[in-house]
C-alpha cells in the first residue's frame, strides 16, 4: 500500500513546517507565508474530510517553526520576523489566542520546539543563539520571558530536546553540533540528569562534535541515549551516550543527498527527509552499529512495466508532446519524471507515535511542493525487526 | 567534438544536482533580511568551496555554492574574433532580458560570459531537475547558436563578394 500523499497547499507555495496535535486529529501548517493554518479532522485518510478551522496571522514573515505540546496543548510558532507567538485554545469562543513572547532575539528565528513537559521551549534563531523561554506569572503577568544560550559561531538551525527536557541538541552552521544545558530553575524544580551524571548550569555545554558540513539536523532517541546529527556533506552521526558516561560517535555515510530534518522511529532506527526527496532509513544492529537501510519508499515496477507497453503511436504522440510543452524532445539523465511521493526537497519530519509510546510506527512528511505524506511503516514492506518496532 | 561535449554537461549536471541542496536561510548579519549569501559573502563558513568544470582552456563552467544560492557561471567557446562578437552580442542580449529567464543574472561574474544565479526561492516554485536541464539545455544552445550564426555570416559575406565581384565580370 502506498503512503498516504495530501496535497494541502499548491505546489507553488510549498509547506516550511507543521506540527500535530496530541491524538495527531488536527494539523498545524505553514503554506511558506506569515499565516498559521489550523486543521481539523485529519485522522481522515480522505483530504476532503480536512476542514481548515482557523486561519492565524499575527506574524509578519515566513513561519520558520511550529511544535504543538502534547501536556498543555498550547502551540507555539516562531518566524524570520525574530517573534514567536504562543497560541493557546479558547474552547469557549473557539478561537486561538496569541501571547507575544519576549525572546530578546536580534535576527530571525528559524525553529521551536516545546520541552517534553511543555514547561518551556527552546527557540533557534540565526543570531548565533537560542532563546530558552518560560511563562513568567511572578508578578501576577502573563508572557514568556526568555534566557539566552550563547556560544554558538553560526547560524543555529534546529534544536532538539533530550527526553529528560534539561538537555538541548543543536544544530549549527559552523560545522558543529553541540549538547548544551538548559536548565531553568524555575520550572525543572527537581532535575535528573540521567544519562549527563551532573547538572551543568544554564548555557554550559556538556559536549561538542564536528561534522565535514554544515550540521541541518539533530534528534534524541525516544530513551535519550543516542544523538542523532545530519550534515549537507551526506554523513549522518550516531552518539551513544551509555549509562556508565563513556560517550562514543559514529559516522555513516551514504551516496545520495543530504537530509535536513530527522526522526526517531525507535532506539534502533532513525528516518531522515531531505534533498532526496524520499525519507531514508538508518537502523542499528544488535551491536549497535548503524547503517543505511534503505529508502522509505521504494520505486514501484508495477506500473512502470503497464506503461511500456504503449504502442509506438503514442510513444510518438507523447514526443512531439513533449516536444510542445518543454521545448525538448526528451529530457535524458536526471530530468525524468519524478516517482517519488515528494516532487522537492523535504523540510520536515513528526512522529505520529501513540501518546505514552516511545516509539513511532508512522510518520507524516511535508516538503517545498506543498505535500504533507502520511507514512505508516509496517504497510511499506520493510523488515519491521530491523527497525526495532 | 560531441564525445566531449557529453561528460562536460553530465559533470556539470551532477555538480549542480548536489550543489542545488539550498535551504532557507536568512541573513545572519541583517535582521529581516534574506539575501543569496553566495552574492553578499557575508560570512564565509556559509560558503563552500567553488567547483571549476572545464572542457578546454575557454570553455569552462564556475559552480559557487552557498547556504542558500548557487552561482553558475559560464564560459563560452570564442575560437576567432567573430565569435568573440558573436558571443558578446548575444549574451548582452539575453542579460538585458534576464527577468524573463528568472534565474538569469544581470551581469555574468568575472571572466565568464553569462551567469545564472539560483536561489532557495527558485527551487521552491520550480522543478529541481527542470532547472538543471534548462541550464544544461542553454549551454549546449547557446554553442550551437553561435556557430549557426557564424556560417550565416560566413555565407552571407560570400554572397556579398560573390554579388560585388558580379560587375567586374564582363
Amino acid at each position: 500500500m502506498p503512503p498516504i500523499k495530501h496535497q494541502v497547499v499548491s505546489p507553488s507555495a510549498g509547506i516550511s513546517c507543521h506540527a500535530w496535535n496530541a491524538d495527531k486529529s488536527m494539523l498545524a501548517l505553514c503554506a511558506n507565508d506569515n499565516r498559521l493554518q489550523i486543521y481539523e479532522g485529519c485522522n481522515s485518510p480522505s483530504f476532503a474530510s480536512w476542514r481548515l478551522a482557523h486561519v492565524l496571522e499575527e506574524h509578519d514573515l515566513v513561519i520558520s517553526g511550529i511544535s504543538w505540546s502534547p501536556v498543555t496543548n498550547k502551540i507555539v510558532t516562531c518566524s524570520h520576523d525574530r517573534n514567536a507567538f504562543v497560541w493557546s485554545y479558547d474552547a469557549a469562543q473557539a478561537k486561538w489566542n496569541p501571547i507575544l513572547c519576549a525572546l530578546m532575539l536580534t535576527r530571525a528565528a528559524l525553529d521551536v520546539h516545546w520541552s517534553p513537559s511543555g514547561t518551556k521551549f527552546a527557540c533557534s534563531s540565526g543570531a548565533k543563539t537560542i532563546a530558552v523561554s518560560r511563562l513568567d506569572t511572578s508578578q501576577g503577568s502573563d508572557w514568556y520571558v526568555s534566557k539566552l544560550i550563547k556560544g554558538h559561531k553560526s547560524t543555529v538551525q534546529k534544536v532538539a530536546w533530550h527526553p529528560n527536557g534539561l538537555v538541548l541538541a543543536t544544530a549549527c552552521t559552523d560545522f558543529k553540533c553541540r549538547v548544551v544545558s538548559a536548565v531553568v530553575e524555575e520550572v525543572d524544580t527537581n532535575p535528573d540528569p540521567r544519562p549527563f551524571g551532573t547538572v551543568k548550569p544554564f548555557g554550559e555545554a556538556y559536549h561538542q562534535f564536528s561534522c565535514g558540513g554544515w550540521v541541518t539536523a539533530v534528534a534524541w532517541s525516544p530513551s535519550g541515549s543516542i544523538l542523532a546529527y545530519a550534515g549537507q556533506d551526506s554523513t549522518i552521526h550516531f552518539v551513544r551516550f551509555d549509562p556508565s558516561g563513556a560517550v562514543s560517535e559514529q559516522s555513516v555515510r551514504y551516496a545520495l543527498l543530504p537530509v535536513s530534518s530527522l526522526a526517531f522511529l525507535s532506539d534502533k532506527a532513525v528516518v531522515g527527509g531531505g534533498h532526496d526527496m524520499n525519507p531514508l532509513v538508518f537502523t542499528a544492529n544488535s551491536s549497535g552499529q548503524w547503517s543505511f537501510l534503505r529508502r522509505l519508499d521504494e520505486k514501484s515496477t508495477g506500473p512502470a512495466k503497464a506503461e511500456g507497453a504503449v504502442s509506438s503511436m503514442s510513444a510518438a504522440r507523447a514526443m512531439f508532446q513533449a516536444k510542445t510543452t518543454r521545448g525538448q524532445a526528451s529530457s535524458g539523465g536526471a530530468g525524468k519524471d519524478l516517482w517519488t511521493q515528494h516532487a522537492n526537497a523535504i523540510v520536515g519530519i513528526e512522529g505520529m507515535g501513540r501518546a505514552g509510546d516511545p516509539t513511532c510506527s508512522k510518520l507524516s512528511t511535508c516538503g517545498l511542493d506543498g505535500r504533507l505524506v502520511v507514512w505508516e511503516i509496517p504497510t511499506l514492506d520493510i523488515d519491521m525487526q530491523a527497525l526495532g518496532l | 567534438m560531441a564525445n566531449t561535449l557529453r561528460p562536460y554537461l553530465n559533470a556539470i549536471r551532477g555538480t549542480l544536482d548536489a550543489a542545488l541542496c539550498l535551504r532557507n536561510f536568512p541573513s545572519q548579519t541583517v535582521e529581516r533580511h534574506n539575501k543569496p549569501e553566495v552574492e553578499t559573502r557575508s560570512s564565509k563558513e556559509l560558503l563552500l568551496n567553488p567547483v571549476t568544470i572545464c572542457r578546454n582552456e575557454q570553455e569552462k563552467c564556475l559552480i559557487e555554492t552557498s547556504v542558500n544560492s548557487v552561482r553558475v557561471s559560464i564560459a563560452v567557446k570564442q575560437a576567432d574574433e567573430i565569435e568573440t562578437i558573436l558571443c558578446h552580442k548575444f549574451t548582452s542580449f539575453l542579460m538585458q532580458r534576464a527577468e524573463q529567464f528568472v534565474v538569469m543574472r544581470r551581469k555574468p561574474a568575472e571572466g565568464f560570459d553569462i551567469s545564472f544565479l539560483v536561489t532557495h526561492s527558485h527551487l521552491e516554485k520550480l522543478w529541481k531537475h527542470k532547472l538543471i536541464d534548462f541550464i544544461i539545455q542553454f549551454m549546449e544552445d547557446i554553442d550551437k547558436e553561435i556557430s549557426g550564426m557564424k556560417i550565416a555570416i560566413n555565407a552571407r559575406g560570400r554572397i556579398i563578394a560573390q554579388q560585388f565581384m558580379l560587375q567586374f565580370v564582363q
